[in-house]
């Protein structure tokens, strides 16, 4: 497939007074074309220092990239000098974050805020641009003749959309969204989610999708990535992770998930909490809440398995089962 | 979480984290230091502030006298001393007394609002469209001078800034949840008041006060240099600079040393309020 | 099992710019000793409002809260305070819930030493390590303060605090939505754990279905202020009626690729109750909307035993799609 995003070895730290935050310990990432890739975790799994990384946009200090490279469309962008990261933001990949209620300026009306981005990154007449602001607008859902309304006369979930319709204004190839749908109610979210997977089909945008929520996930994505400790403990396709879950933590993410189709009576949480990421154990970071650990996995950091053809797991249990072939 | 046993509790994290702050620790010696040497003057300096040598006027600095004499031949140095002892007391005093009323004024109004709250909040916009130099003057013009009146005069102007301050400090602390919990465990409101939202308030309130002792000595200063504060012969510095005023461009020492005293002191009452705003608030590890 | 709390057509309107905005809206039900009702609904439908006037957090307009056969809404300023050693309430947020300037013991003991419960310090000290076994935080936590602790160990001393009186009711307010999932679960265990040792009433507020769902006997969906429906907690799940019940099921992520639903998408988005026109509220975003129900307001109507719904096409005139929750994609 053409391949758009590639993240290798990526090693990002915070270096605060406090101690080196050990945020993203190596990872790497594919993602082609009109992907889209789930990234799963917790809090405090370094998601979003992930994609700020991809983005040039952590802050530094105390955030340092330590090692490994991103390409995007064959460009090293690491390596790219601030005015061309500039050019690429917004234009090529954009972000979409969490929060509706402070991504827009309460100040501008949002067929504004939206021309702005198209103006900035096109050659366009300012009347171009707001003509291509409406159509966004309408593309999202929204009535083009309330493009002059002002962001607090939206709800959450038409903010949410007026966000989108900003990050898709310059029909960029990448789109990462930081748990786009958390702040929303769950009926709003569904309308969300519904039009986020039209879009991504009709404008063929690939996705970074973060969030925690499996669900979520379950209904948009085509892969997944689950991150623990800084690391991409287990990846493949949505079938991979969902059906035949083969790291424990991502075994335990699934169990700790109250089901409504089933009874439980108790759930079955991961013990233990998030290591702290100044002090991160030796070998599998995730072997002091890992219910099968064993001696060896306190030693040996595990390397990545490939227990079915794009199925990667990062476990020792995964590599003595011996179906797996080694990849590195 | 690395320390275990911590009884010493919230004020010794507060000196923890004010020790490792080196502006705000020097400040604060310096001021100590100039606070102990305006108590203990006269162990300090041979010269009686009042002390006059009328055949050695006007003398510049020296070994002998430090920061020179004045027009009478007093110890400019001793005087410098002694007047920031008065400058020093009439600033705390007053701002203690605009603080202590300023902060129950603005818990009341943030806490109840409604006519509480309107009726304080008006009395304090009246008094702060009221410049607050001029405000001072009046009143101390209208009670006399002397020591206790500038301390009032004083204290009187400063209190807005502090109802201001704690209304609003009130009012973001009592948006959080953990006053509704704690009124859920039947908590009262004077007890929500003093447990929890003036320990939350303390740290702008000392701030406030460092700050607000800097505005001070600077409003005596002015008061002492118009002639309403304190009366000469007792030495302020605002006095002092009025005096030497005359002389300013033959002898330069009566002017600029207790000018200079003020600017320090006021600049470091500044730093050491930074860095003590910095140090008391535990969210702010880093 | 005997009823402790009951509820009867509670109101609570609030005077804003805007007019009236009717948070609680004729609200009944009952809970009985021991058990959980779990409150759904969306943001603004006033579910945490019934929290609040449950607890006496807040006053209501009319309608009778009889807690432990009394009429707490005629105690008086002595009698709420004996009442809250036996009602608590544990909160969403355990960041702002918490007193950041104290440190754990002092947040516990501070229920204890208002009603002035330990007579030494000592006595205080065991008390609060007993609750603080009982919730799970490690002993060496005493002294720690809430920016030092994670939000699991957070919540779990707000839940000692609301533990710290022994009470026999307790309104949890979304007290796992600010938490990650595996710590959610670990919440959720404890509460029930401690439900089962006590012999605790729950009043369980939330958005999140499937937390209702693992958590309550009874579940009581609300929209704009009023109760849509009100079920035993399996039946609400294998046979929703009102078709707002039925589209907040179908609308949560199912993190499975089995079992898919099919969607049921509501248009538009809820509103606030505001200067309220005749007619069901929910009309306006219902996809089986009638003339009728613009016109008329529902009246609740129990259409097998225990289960409340409040819709004109309930019961006799059932909606034509049988359960949307059992179709499959």
């Amino acid at each position: 497939m053409d391949e758009l995003l590639r993240i290798e070895h990526l090693e990002v730290k915070y270096f605060t007074s406090e101690g080196v935050v050990e945020a993203v310990n190596g990872i790497d990432l594919t993602l082609s074309r009109g992907e889209t890739l789930g990234l799963v975790g917790e809090t405090g799994a370094g998601k979003t220092t992930t994609a700020l990384s991809v983005l040039r946009l952590l802050p530094d200090p105390p955030g340092k990239v330590t090692g490994g490279s991103i390409h995007f469309d064959g460009k090293p962008l690491l390596e790219q000098p601030e005015k061309r990261m500039r050019e690429i933001r917004g234009n090529h990949i954009s972000m979409i974050f969490q929060d509706p209620m402070t991504a827009l300026n309460p100040v501008i009306p949002v067929g504004d805020q939206i021309a702005e981005v198209v103006l900035l990154h096109n050659k366009l007449s300012k009347s171009q641009a707001e003509r291509r602001a409406l159509e966004m607008l309408e593309m999202v859902g929204i009535p083009a003749q309330r493009g002059r309304e002002y962001p607090h006369q939206f709800s959450g979930g038409m903010k949410q959309r007026v966000v989108i319709a900003i990050a898709l204004a310059c029909n960029p190839e990448l789109l990462i969204a930081d748990e786009p749908t958390t702040a929303l109610d769950v009926t709003i979210q569904a309308q969300v989610l519904d039009m986020m997977k039209r879009l991504k089909t009709e404008l063929n945008t690939a996705m970074i999708l973060i969030t925690h929520d499996l669900g979520v996930v379950a209904e948009i994505c085509d892969r997944v990535a689950v991150m623990y400790a800084g690391e991409i403990v287990e990846s493949g396709t949505l079938e991979d992770i969902f059906e035949s879950p083969a790291h424990p933590y991502t075994i335990g993410l699934f169990q700790s998930i109250p089901s409504l189709d089933e009874d439980v009576d108790m759930l079955t949480p991961i013990p233990g909490l998030m290591p702290d990421p100044t002090n991160l154990p030796g070998g599998c970071k995730f072997h002091p809440r890992c219910s099968r650990a064993t001696p060896r996995c306190a030693q040996v950091c595990p390397p990545c398995v490939q227990t079915a053809p794009g199925h990667l797991v990062k476990c020792l249990l995964a590599e003595a089962a011996g179906n797996g072939q080694g990849k590195e | 979480m690395s320390k275990q046993q911590r009884k010493r509790g919230q004020w010794w994290d507060v000196w923890g984290r004010l020790r490792r702050n080196k502006v705000a620790m020097v400040s604060i010696a310096l001021l100590l230091l100039i606070i102990l040497a305006a108590i203990f003057s006269e162990l300090i300096t041979p010269y009686g502030y009042m002390e006059r040598d009328l055949t050695n006027t006007f003398a510049f600095p020296s070994l002998e006298h430090l920061f020179g004499t004045d027009n009478l031949g007093r110890d400019i140095f001793s005087r410098v001393l002694v007047g920031g002892r008065i400058s020093l007391l009439v600033a705390f005093g007053s701002v203690l007394l605009s603080a202590a009323a300023g902060s129950l004024l603005g818990a009341a109004a943030g806490y109840y609002g409604g006519r509480v709250e309107f009726g304080i909040m008006k009395l304090t916009d009246i008094m702060m469209a009221i410049p607050a130099f001029l405000l001072a003057v009046t009143v101390s013009a209208a009670m006399g001078t002397g020591l206790m009146n500038t301390v009032v005069a004083v204290g009187l102007t400063n209190i807005p800034r502090f109802v201001r301050l704690m209304r609003a400090e009130t009012l973001s602390v009592k948006g959080n949840e953990f006053i509704l919990a704690s009124r859920a465990s039947g908590g009262s409101d004077l007890y929500i008041i003093l447990k929890h939202i003036f320990p939350n308030a303390l740290s702008s309130t000392i701030v406030n006060v460092t700050l607000g002792v800097g505005t001070a000595i600077l409003q005596i200063s002015g008061l002492s240099f118009v002639g309403l504060g304190v009366r000469p012969p007792t030495p302020e510095w605002g006095s002092m600079l009025a005096s030497g005023r005359t002389y300013m461009r033959d002898f330069w020492p009566m002017v600029t040393f207790p000018g200079i005293a003020i600017v320090v002191t006021l600049m470091l009452f500044n730093l050491a309020g930074d860095g003590l705003r910095d140090a008391m608030d535990p969210r702010l590890k880093r | 099992m005997g009823v402790i709390l009951e509820v009867k057509n509670l109101k609570k309107d609030f005077a804003i710019a805007a007019g009236t905005l009717h948070a609680v809206d004729g609200i009944s039900f009952r809970l009985e000793q021991g058990k959980t009702l779990g409150v759904v609904g969306e943001s603004g439908c006033g579910k945490s409002t019934l929290g609040k006037l449950l607890v006496g957090l807040e006053r209501s307009t009319s309608g009778e809260i009889i807690f432990q056969g009394r009429n707490i809404e005629q105690a008086g300023k002595a009698d709420w305070k004996m009442l809250r050693k036996e009602m608590q309430m544990v909160f969403q947020d355990p960041m702002s819930s918490l007193d950041p300037r104290l440190c754990a013991m002092d947040l516990i003991a501070e229920p204890l030493k208002i009603f002035k419960v330990c007579r030494t310090r000592d006595q205080l000290e065991q008390r609060v390590r007993g609750l603080m076994e009982l919730v799970g935080i490690a002993a060496h936590m005493i002294y720690a303060f809430p920016h030092e602790l994670d939000g699991g160990r957070r919540q779990r001393i707000g839940i000692a605090r609301a533990l710290a009186l022994e009470p026999e009711f307790i309104v949890c307010d979304e007290p796992v939505s600010a938490l990650d999932v595996s710590i959610q679960a670990q919440v959720l265990n404890l509460l029930k754990q401690i439900q089962r040792s006590k012999g605790l009433s729950y009043l369980f507020i939330t958005h999140d279905l499937s937390v209702v769902k693992h958590i309550s006997d009874d579940v009581l969906v609300m929209y704009m202020g009023q109760m849509v429906e009100k079920a035993p907690c399996k039946e609400l799940f294998r046979t929703p009626i009102h078709p707002y019940t039925r589209g907040l099921l179908s609308a949560i992520p199912i993190p499975s690729l089995r079992n898919r639903r099919k969607r049921v998408l509501m248009e538009g988005e809820i509103t606030s109750p505001v200067n309220l026109k005749p007619g069901c509220r929910f009309a306006p975003r219902c996809p089986h909307a009638a003339e009728r129900c613009r016109r008329e307001q529902p009246a609740l109507r129990e259409v097998s035993p225990g289960h409340f719904v409040s819709c004109h096409f309930a019961g006799p005139d059932a909606l034509p799609d049988s359960p949307v929750c059992k179709e499959r994609v």
